[in-house]
């Protein structure tokens, strides 16, 4: 279930409840003390008419039998023996064609019986007196045979005697009870009444005051009304609240959601921003921030492994890195594996060069103590045996030029003094020869250890060569006027400087062919470094190469 | 006045053979013997023969020039010596002269040249020719230094820290790299047993070196 909907769900239900348990239990309340209320009005005010009722009755009594000119000296209506034989109050209202309440008190110590009536309208005064009522509510009263004995509030043209009050009241006070309830009235209709019994010597009545349950409980309609608004303004308000609230909480949900969908899309370098407020939420972003950072940190590592720069370091996370863990070992292998190349690459170079100097060597060999002092035993026989001068001569000079060329081709090849004088003089003398082949004001330092030299010949071959680029590079393109070289030797390197005053070049862009990478190649065949600084009027170039340890 | 008697060592016998015979079209100039190679030519010497000027080559099999050469210098101080060679570099020449050659020929030289360098020598003179001469002087190689000695760079390198120049200043006047100036002023400290420029210097100066 979406988050939205959960918590409208439970916000309203929480909501309804509480309001509804509220409101029910309000109303309960309400209606109950409503009722309390209203009954115990009714009782007082029943009670009291009761009381004013029978005290009226009472005091007319006792006026009656000292003013015996108050007597009537003939009943409007006819009346039966048994209430003329005896002395007492009557309720002579079912004699009594008006139908009005008529209560009558009876003399009967004389042969002639006399009669006085109480005036029905002083009853009916107390009875209409409805203070504190309302619009529907009433007392009366109502006699033995279910008759209302006074005028109905709701049928005030009727005659009382007309309306028959069959009701739980009346039947229970006629059965001597004094009480109250709420039960239907004469008309029908639901009531609040209080009721006594009224008895006086004969006189059987009951005096009920009552009032429509529906005008007691009209508060309670307006209040039930006012409650179900608040309850409904209150889901509003919940609702609202309620989405605002799922808003929030989900907003940052489903923005975590697209994160991590991009990151499993491999897309690790979208910002983060934990939101402001929510603690646990941010705590969270906060991680997979953490987590994004991790993950484009291996995936730096992992692009810098495959662009094969092995050089980066990586720290794994924790015992557990596995991704780290690999990719660090990846590294390993790959830098192994790179380094066993480098070797194998360097190994084979060197192998290459050192046969390719091998077989100069012996070819420049062949040349020189072969072809050589056969040239020369040649040029001896034409001294010997040519008798023609001029003859004798030309051929000398042919011979002298091929001879000059063998020794040009064997220097070329391989110089005979490498290998009998070490690099030094070597070097110093091909500064010399190129000083004289050239304009250039070249001079080479021999620093070298002499007889003492440790430098070994495939190292002082790599030095010559490394020393004839660079002496041709500077004749071919530094348009230089000056060199100045040496050669030091260490005891655990020696050390190639060479500077010129030319125009200078960009060493990332070579701009002599091949000369400079050959250099550099026989420079690393060599573990050595080399260091060049050029600018127009200074290039020069530090090339060290280590020397094997001394071996005692 | 006897003939110059003669020796000749080179591998070569079609060498040998052209020098015989083209010294003995010269009078007074005998050739005694022959040998394939260094060592042949000191049993010679050995043996008893006698000779007043030795030809000999310096690329040979079992005992080269260079190495009977000094044998001969040592042993036979009275016979003058020319080599003979096709090396025309001056290392080669310098050396020779250093181990007490009497003269230095290449093997394309004219009958001439060679006639006369063996008549020098063997009135107990020297014979090199102008341009050997110069290849020889330019290759003059430079003594080795002693060791616990400072060589001569390491004495001039010592002498531009003195005066109060940096690494860089050095490296730049003596057409050296920075590194080559540095290894050199850590040599100084170490065979004078400084720790610093400061006391490397006060030692020079109490050692009387600057």
């Amino acid at each position: 279930m979406r988050i939205k909907t959960w918590v409208i769900i439970v916000l309203n239900s929480l909501v309804i409840f509480v309001v509804g348990v509220l409101a029910f239990a309000f109303y309960e309340q309400f209606l109950q003390s409503l009722n309390e209320r209203a009954l115990q009005q009714l009782n007082s005010i029943m009670h009291l008419k009761r009381i004013q009722v029978e005290r009226l009755i009472m005091q007319e009594r006792l006026d009656l039998t000292g003013q015996k000119s108050r007597f009537m000296e003939q009943v409007p209506f006819a009346l039966p023996d048994s209430v003329l034989n005896r002395t007492g109050v009557y309720d002579l209202t079912r004699f009594n064609p008006t139908g009005y309440l008529t209560i009558g008190l009876v003399q009967a110590d004389s042969a002639n019986p006399r009669i006085a009536l109480i005036d029905h309208q002083k009853i009916q005064h107390i009875l209409l007196e409805r203070t504190g009522m309302g619009n529907t509510g009433e007392s009366y009263l109502v006699g033995e045979d279910f008759r209302l004995r006074t005028s109905s509030r709701f049928f005030p043209e009727k005659r009382p005697h007309s309306l028959l009050a069959k009701t739980r009241g009346v039947t229970e006070a006629l059965n001597g009870k004094s009480g109250y309830g709420i039960f239907p009235d004469y008309r029908e209709v639901q009531v609040f009444s209080s009721y006594a019994p009224i008895q006086i010597d004969s006189l059987q009545l009951v005096i009920l005051s009552e009032m429509d349950v529906s005008e007691v409980i009209a508060p309670l309609h307006a209040m039930r009304r006012r409650l179900l608004t608040i309850s409904l303004g209150m889901i509003a308000l919940v609702i609202v609240i309620s989405l605002f609230l799922a808003n929030i909480l989900t907003r940052p949900l489903i923005l975590m959601i697209k994160h991590l969908q991009a990151m499993a899309n491999g897309d690790y370098r979208q910002p983060i921003s934990p939101p402001r407020y929510l603690g646990e939420i941010q705590e969270t972003y906060t991680a997979l921030s953490e987590l994004q950072q991790v993950l484009s940190g291996a995936v730096d590592f992992s692009t810098e492994i495959g662009n094969m720069n092995l050089t980066r370091a990586y720290q794994p996370l924790s015992t557990h890195d596995l991704l780290g863990n690999s990719l660090i070992s990846m590294r390993d292998k790959l830098l192994e594996y790179q380094q066993k190349e480098a070797d194998h690459t360097l190994t084979t170079k060197r192998l290459l060069v050192d046969r390719m100097e091998q077989e100069r060597k012996r070819l420049a060999r062949e040349l020189h103590d072969g072809i050589g002092p056969l040239l020369t035993s040649l040029r001896l026989y034409v001294q010997n045996h040519i008798t023609d001068d001029s003859h004798q001569a030309d051929m000398k000079r042919l011979l002298d030029e091929t001879i000059k060329e063998i020794r040009m081709m064997t220097y070329a090849l391989m110089p005979p003094s490498l290998q009998d004088f070490g690099v030094g003089l070597t070097l110093k003398q091909f500064a010399t020869q190129m000083q004289k082949a050239t304009q250039l004001d070249i001079q080479f330092e021999d620093l070298t250890q002499g007889d003492g030299s440790r430098i070994p010949l495939s190292l002082g071959v790599n030095i010559f060569r490394i020393y004839q680029e660079l002496v041709n590079n500077t004749v071919r393109h530094a348009e230089a006027s000056l060199v100045r070289s040496s050669l030091s030797e260490f005891e655990d390197r020696v050390s190639l400087f060479y500077v010129d005053n030319g125009k200078g070049f960009s060493p990332e862009k070579t701009t002599f062919g091949a000369g400079l990478s050959n250099i550099k190649e026989r420079v690393a065949i060599f573990n050595g470094l080399i260091e060049i600084h050029s600018e127009p009027g200074r290039t020069s170039f530090e090339i060290e190469l280590p020397l094997a340890p001394v071996h005692q | 006045m006897e003939d110059i008697r003669l020796l000749i060592a080179d591998d070569h016998e079609l060498f040998r053979r052209g020098i015989a015979e083209l010294v003995k079209k010269h009078e007074g100039l005998t050739v005694v013997r022959e040998a394939r190679d260094g060592q042949e030519l000191l049993d010679l010497l050995n043996q008893g023969v006698k000779a007043d000027v030795i030809l000999l080559d310096l690329s040979m099999p079992r005992l080269n020039g260079f190495e009977a050469l000094e044998e001969i210098t040592r042993r036979y101080p009275e016979i003058s010596v020319i080599i003979i060679s096709m090396h025309d570099e001056g290392s080669y020449i310098a050396k020779c002269a250093q181990n007490g050659a009497d003269g230095y020929l290449l093997k394309n030289t004219d009958e001439a040249e060679l006639v006369s360098a063996i008549r020098v020598v063997s009135r107990g003179k020297k014979y090199f020719g102008p341009e050997i001469t110069e290849k020889m002087v330019n290759a003059m190689a430079e003594p080795a230094p002693y060791p616990k000695k400072l060589s001569k760079k390491e004495s001039e390198v010592l002498k531009w820290l003195a005066e109060g120049h940096t690494t860089k200043e050095i490296a730049h006047n003596l057409f050296l790299s920075t590194r080559t100036i540095e290894t050199h002023r850590a040599n100084i400290l170490k065979k004078l047993d400084a720790k610093n420029t400061a006391e490397l210097i006060r030692k020079a100066v109490e050692l009387g070196i600057i």
